[in-house]
């Protein structure tokens, strides 16, 4: 079995209940698009924000560890390959229509690591085109989570994400925002002064409790795993079997509209 | 009673008048609620429609604001139903098509001396209209009379006003023949964030839940800066301020007042939207609104269904109003009202068509609930094949179609509810 174990900040820029789910600017939740800045619209991004509010963390969700049948690997290529979503993944929620929040599904779930010369991607079926939303049993969307008890407490949380006390990075972020709003007002720049102005009065501690976490085969409802490039994985990967994916998304910050992200793609070797 | 000529009852001293004045004190949070709706989805929010990135800002906070007292009206109704249920009353959804001119604070005198009403409209939101929300709201010295029969001729200047009333009749009514209610239709749970329903059971529940709605309406004697008044007050003076340092600054967008989509005998007034697209989506909305209230009220009734299908029913209620009703009033003003309107957009009219009342078994109710949204997300969907119209559409015929599939898995079956 190869393990990819990966962490890092994402970014979703998504409203908040009891806004509608499709609300581009955001007014009566606790999310919001700032002045100068681009609607909002859930993807749930590992790479690549469109946004980077400063102060904020730098997104990008990677591999950290590589281990091929319990052997940790201190070259591989795809150690520090890019972890990816793509075809546009969102928190499915829809003011929980299709599910309540913290059961969000991720949907569509299409997973690609792309490292030095070496890419594994695979996409599962569920929520795709295949089948319209409204149609699929809740109790298969629900399959692509782990059970409560399963989740990490919030001290684990913001140790995986670096924070040693929620409240000092609050403190710390209050400052920084004053500090960044009286530069902007010096400057005369008023859309930042607006928008900075906002995450101050908006400005909400960094939620550890606030998570979801997953855990389910890619593949186990059809699909194949898509392996390419031309380095060499150090042993043979199963392209066939269903490749079991365990990760949270949690550490919320609203006010930056990032969460951190940790888990791992597990890999059955030939 | 005075002598030389017939004056009708003012208190309320009977189970009738009392529900008679919780059923006023329901479609008039109903009425309020919408009111503040309107004007918060008519509001302009983007700086392609002539606003400073500040004054973005300053409308979303407002509208903000306007959407959580909504919400709070929302709760007072919903707390105004248990209130209802715990003397052995139906729950009560009905109210007046707007505009209303005469129904309510009837007691209201302007600087003549004379009797006016304060009317009950949809306006898009200005500086009249936050003053007459503040009006709405308004702490006032509660009125007195002295007559006494069944079913009163209500008498009050303000929302706390009426409240007052109702809770000196809890006060004086005997408690042990009156709280003949069936406790499992009480609902207690919080359905969101500040819309929490409080529950009665007795007389020191009614009495702390209407000291409640008073209180977050009009404020307490010492004050209260998250009183709706003294919220709407502070919009109030933002927005004058603002029309000061900047006289072009025009906080909505052209909304139709009062839009409908077909004359009603007993409105006083009201503007017809001409535009068929518009009319269209208006009349969409106005059938899922009536689609949640039929809902509610079989929520509120308690059939017997069971927890979780009652859950779900909640639920779906709730979903409703963030996921396919605020949406759909959102995008109709941005609609153009139609060539006998130039230059002014529609909006959400928010009619009742018919009177708001569901089957007495509740499988038929459900299949009924089932049946409405299904339609409901048929017509979405064609409509958002249209031509110009807007794309929220798809994604709201989605949620129509998700909502439909909910309470048709939840629905009781006809066979286990013939009794």
């Amino acid at each position: 079995m190869l393990s990819l174990e990966f962490a890092g900040w994402f970014c979703c820029r998504l409203s908040t209940d009891p806004d509608p789910s499709d609300e581009p600017r955001g007014v009566s939740g606790w999310s919001y698009a700032l002045a100068g800045e681009p609607d909002l619209d859930r993807l749930i991004r590992f790479q690549d924000a469109p946004v980077v509010r400063r102060p904020g963390p730098d997104v990008g969700v990677n591999v950290r560890r590589v281990v091929l049948d319990g052997q940790p690997l201190g070259a591989h290529p795809l150690l520090g390959a890019r972890v990816e979503l793509l075809d546009e993944a969102k928190f499915e929620g829809r003011n929980g229509l299709v599910s309540e929040d913290g059961w969000e599904p991720m949907l569509p779930f299409h997973l690609a690591i792309s490292g030095d010369g070496l890419r594994v991607s695979r996409r599962d079926p569920l929520g795709a085109q295949e089948r319209p939303i409204w149609e699929i049993e809740p109790q298969l969307l629900l399959r692509q989570f782990l059970e409560r008890e399963t989740r990490p407490t919030p001290e684990q949380v913001l140790g995986a994400a670096g924070i040693p006390s929620a409240n000092q990075h609050f403190r710390a972020r209050r400052t920084a925002l004053r500090s960044a709003l009286t530069a902007a007002q010096q400057a005369g720049d008023e859309v930042a002064q607006v928008a900075l102005d906002k995450r101050l009065r908006s400005l909400r501690p960094i939620e550890p409790r606030m998570l979801i976490s997953y855990g389910f085969k890619v593949g186990e409802f059809g699909g194949e795993g898509i392996i390419d490039g031309g380095a060499d994985p150090g042993t043979p990967l199963d392209s066939t079997q269903p490749w079991p994916f365990r990760a949270w998304l949690g550490a919320w910050d609203v006010d930056a509209l990032c969460g951190f992200a940790r888990g791992r793609l597990e890999i059955p070797t030939l | 009673m005075e002598a030389g000529g017939f004056r009708p009852p003012r208190q309320i001293s009977t189970r009738a008048g009392l529900i008679h004045a919780l059923d006023e004190a329901a479609a008039l949070e109903h009425g309020l609620l919408l009111q503040y709706l309107f004007a918060a989805v008519s509001m302009k929010r983007r700086p392609d429609e002539g606003l400073t990135e500040r004054q973005v800002e300053l409308l979303r906070d407002w509208e903000g604001t306007l959407l959580e007292v909504a919400r709070q009206e929302m709760a007072h109704l919903g707390t105004v139903c248990n209130l209802l249920n715990a003397i052995g009353a139906a729950p009560q959804f009905s109210r007046p098509n707007f505009p209303v001119a005469n129904r309510y604070y009837p007691s209201d005198v302007d600087e003549d001396g004379q009797e006016e009403h304060l009317t009950f409209a949809l306006e898009p939101f200005s500086l009249a209209t936050i003053k007459r929300f503040v009006r709405f709201e308004t702490p006032e010295p509660e009125a007195t009379d002295r007559a006494v029969a069944a079913e009163p001729a209500l008498r009050w200047r303000t929302v706390g006003d009426l409240y007052k009333q109702i809770a000196r009749a809890f006060a004086t009514l005997d408690e042990r023949t009156l709280f003949i209610g069936d406790q499992r239709a009480q609902e207690t749970d919080d359905w969101t964030a500040l819309l929490k329903i409080l529950g009665v059971a007795n007389r020191q529940d009614a009495i702390a839940a209407i000291t409640s709605i008073i209180e977050e309406g009009e404020g307490t004697p010492v004050g209260n800066e998250q009183s709706h008044w003294q919220r709407f007050v502070d919009i109030r003076k933002q927005l004058e301020a603002e029309q000061a340092r900047d006289p072009s600054f025009e906080p909505a967008r052209p909304v139709l007042a009062n839009p409908l989509t077909r004359p009603h005998f007993e409105t006083a007034g009201g503007q017809l939207i001409s535009d068929r697209l518009a009319g269209e989506i208006c009349e969409l909305h106005n059938g899922v609104y009536a689609s949640m209230l039929l809902m509610l009220l079989q929520y509120f009734a308690f059939a017997g269904e069971q927890d979780d299908a009652r859950e779900e029913l909640r639920a779906t209620v709730r979903r409703l109003m963030s996921a396919v009703i605020r949406p759909l009033g959102e995008l109709l003003s941005e609609l153009p009202a139609g060539p006998d309107h130039p230059g002014a957009t529609a909006g959400p009219s928010f009619e009742l068509y018919g009177t708001i009342s569901a089957p007495v078994n509740p499988a038929r109710a459900w299949l009924l609930f089932t049946e409405r949204l299904a339609d409901q997300a048929e017509v979405c969907d064609a409509l958002s094949r249209e031509v110009g119209a807007p794309p929220r559409l798809a994604y709201l015929t989605t949620n129509l179609r998700l909502a439909a599939a909910t309470i048709k898995r939840a629905a009781p079956a006809i066979g286990s509810a013939e009794n």
